[in-house]
């Protein structure tokens, strides 16, 4: 064989492999009946929910969580978004997950969702489109990380290493 | 709230066991001087009462320092605590009060047995029979000075615990009183129930002799038991907190009232002022009396300890 | 013969004196030179959020075994009704006494204060782990180092990261810079500042502690009778 149709060989034969890891991952999340909303036509990157919200029992859909459609995307409307750069108000957000998260079982499972339920969207620290929430399995030095990322104050180099 | 597993609970019943050893070992002594003093002089030794006390005190104090030593986060570096000293520490007091009562001990111990003791060295060491009359030269100094350690060691069990100011029922000038006269009444019990176990007389003059001053000492137990919760109930605060909780409802409540009240004070009580009355004392007035003394003090160390360790400043 | 006699009592008392000499440096009048620090801690608890990382730091740097800790926060609340809600958060970490309970019940004197530094510490060593400092300590920030089995508890970091020329764990890792370190008798010292012009308490000082450990109070979230 030629040295190019060595190195195509190689290369359609890894992709063959890669697509063929991959796409019964793709192929289980794609089947599941929440991303089979026609909001995932636009919305096929971000959108796809791949979290334990997605599963068949629960029944969700896009508009569970983010509201109905209405006029979007053509024109504004009440389409919840919980990104660091949406324009809805953290209560809206946080009114959300309240259909279903009591805030009182929230605080048994951590007190901090008692003290930020109406400053801070929730999506801030969970994510729920990927396949696993980093909230979820989060370790004791992580977790004070995370509190010093929104409450930390930059230490001024000069005093704070020295005695 | 466990009785036996709480916050603020450090020391278990190993120590409250060791407590109770050491103040059985300082009565016992004391009795066995007293009966030698003022009843049997220097035949005291063939007195089963004498025999049991002179055994029960060397092997009380030894059982209470090995529980000690095995109670230790590092039982291996327990000699660190025989050579380093601390003197504002009362443990570290205690330790040195400790061996010197146990060398006090021994060296009396030999006076007491001189007549035996000299008889078996007569032929075979020399050397030991001078030591030994040496030792009985200075008898009359040993005995005092031994019936102050064994005062002192019987205090110390209360200083012990008094000193700890964490906690508001143990941070009491009236314990060490208390944990002396608890520790010389199991110290009689323990003597009068070696004795008769050992066939001695239940109606001899040891144990009218001890009968007479235990008496005194249970009344004085009572005032003093009483003087303590009273003291910390008028204290208020955290002490009044801390006193009914211990004698209120609830496991160690029963242990106080039923255990220590009854049965460890007013049973004997009873029993010694029937005895006084009646004709003749018999064994099993005597061990039953005996046991019952024993028991409520043991309920009273482990008590003091674990509800004292209940409230925290 | 007289010669050598002569010499020997020479270079004997030469000796003498030369140890006494050096015994005297060594002493109370030889340590003029050098200064005393009294190092103190401020926890300011308006500025705490409870997120642990003191507590994450000072294990890390100290290894401290799972299962024990030097230092914890305890979190009080929630106060008011949702969503409203809030905390309030306490430290709980060895005072550094100046009259130290611990220090005066020690059988073997394991548990002592350094008087360069006013730090509490322990030498484990000497200790023989019988618990009596634990019990003697009001605050109960004591406790037996599993791996050492000595007592052990906060050292404001003396054998690891002061000796560096660095501010103890827990102070650089708070995020919200609520935690601050220095010597009291330095009147520059930010801690002495902080002391002099803020309302500051501490715990149990009806027992005579007289604790190092100063808390600047945020308001209760509770009406205490």
């Amino acid at each position: 064989m030629s040295l190019f149709s060595k190195i195509a060989f190689c290369a359609v034969s890894i992709s063959a492999l890669l697509l063929l890891n991959i796409m019964p991952v793709k192929a289980e999340v794609n089947r599941l009946q929440i991303n089979q909303d026609k909001c995932v036509k636009c919305h096929k990157r971000n959108g796809l929910m791949a979290g334990v919200h997605g599963n068949d029992a629960l029944a969700l859909t896009c508009q569970s969580c983010h509201g109905e459609k209405g006029k979007h995307p053509r024109q504004p409307s009440l389409i919840v978004g919980f990104s660091a750069d949406s324009n809805t108000k953290v209560t809206a957000q946080v009114d959300s997950c309240s259909q279903c998260h009591e805030h009182d079982v929230l605080y048994q499972a951590d007190w901090t969702h008692a003290v930020h339920s109406n400053k801070v969207g929730c999506a801030n620290c969970h994510q729920l489109h990927s396949d696993s929430d980093p909230m979820m399995t989060l370790a004791t030095e992580e977790r004070s990380a995370l509190c010093g990322k929104c409450h930390g104050i930059t230490p001024k180099e000069s005093d704070d290493e020295k005695l | 709230m466990s009785p036996f597993h709480f916050d603020g609970l450090v020391w278990h019943w190993p120590i409250a066991i060791y407590l109770f050893l050491a103040g059985v070992s300082a009565g016992a002594v004391f009795f066995a001087i007293l009966l030698k003093q003022f009843r049997l002089g220097d035949d005291a030794y063939r007195s089963p009462f004498v025999q049991a006390a002179c055994i029960i005190a060397p092997l009380s104090v030894f059982a209470g320092l090995g529980i000690l030593v095995i109670d230790l986060t590092k039982p291996f570096d327990f000699w660190k605590i025989l050579v380093f000293y601390n003197p504002t520490s009362v443990m570290s007091v205690g330790v040195a009060v400790l061996m010197f009562y146990q060398a006090m001990l021994f060296a009396w111990l030999a006076c007491v047995f001189k007549k035996p003791l000299l008889a078996f060295c007569e032929q075979r060491w020399p050397r030991v029979q001078r030591l030994l009359k040496w030792l009985v030269s200075a008898e009359a100094s040993i005995t005092g000075i031994l019936a102050i350690s064994a005062v002192a060691l019987g205090a110390y069990t209360g200083f012990l615990l008094s000193a700890l100011t964490t906690y508001p029922m143990l941070n009491n000038p009236v314990l060490p009183l208390l944990f002396l006269f608890s520790g010389l009444s199991s110290g009689a019990a323990g003597t009068l129930l070696g004795g008769v176990l050992m066939k001695g007389s239940p109606d001899g003059k040891e144990v009218h002799f001890i009968h007479n001053i235990e008496i005194p000492i249970i009344l004085v137990e009572m005032v003093l038991i009483f003087t303590f919760f009273v003291g910390l109930i008028l204290s208020g605060g955290a002490s009044k907190i801390a006193a009914f909780r211990a004698i209120g409802e609830g496991f160690w409540g029963w242990v106080f009232w039923g255990g220590i009240v009854f049965v460890g004070l007013s049973l004997p009580l009873a029993f010694n002022l029937f005895m006084k009355a009646s004709a003749k004392r018999k064994f099993s007035y005597v061990a039953v009396t005996a046991m019952c003394s024993l028991t409520g003090v043991l309920l009273l160390r482990n008590f003091i300890l674990y509800t004292g360790q209940m409230t925290v400043a | 013969m007289k010669n050598s006699r002569r010499l020997f009592l020479k270079s004997a008392c030469a000796l003498v004196v030369g140890a006494s000499g050096y015994t005297v440096a060594q002493g109370p009048l030889g340590e003029a030179q050098q200064t005393t620090k009294k190092y103190a801690l401020i926890h300011d608890e308006t500025k705490c959020i409870g997120c642990d990382a003191c507590s994450v730091a000072c294990r890390e740097v100290n290894n401290v075994p799972e299962g024990v800790t030097r230092l914890r926060i305890e979190r009080k609340g929630p106060y008011g009704e949702y969503p409203e809600q809030y905390f309030r958060f306490t430290r709980h970490s060895c005072q550094h006494c100046e009259d130290t309970p611990c220090v005066k019940v020690c059988p073997t004197g394991a548990a002592y204060k350094d008087e360069a530094t006013g730090i509490v510490s322990v030498d484990a060593w000497k200790c023989v782990g019988c618990q009596y400092c634990i019990a003697a300590c009001p605050y109960q920030v004591r406790f037996i180092n599993p791996v050492t089995k000595a007592a052990d508890k906060c050292d404001f970091c003396k054998e690891t990261r002061l000796k560096e020329g660095k501010l103890p764990a827990c102070v650089s890792a708070c995020p919200t810079q609520a935690l601050t370190f220095g010597d009291l008798q330095d009147p520059d010292s930010q801690v002495v500042q902080v002391l002099k012009h803020t309302p500051n308490y501490r715990t149990k000082t009806e027992l005579g502690t007289r604790p190092k450990l100063f808390r600047i109070g945020s308001q209760d979230g509770e009406v205490r009778l």
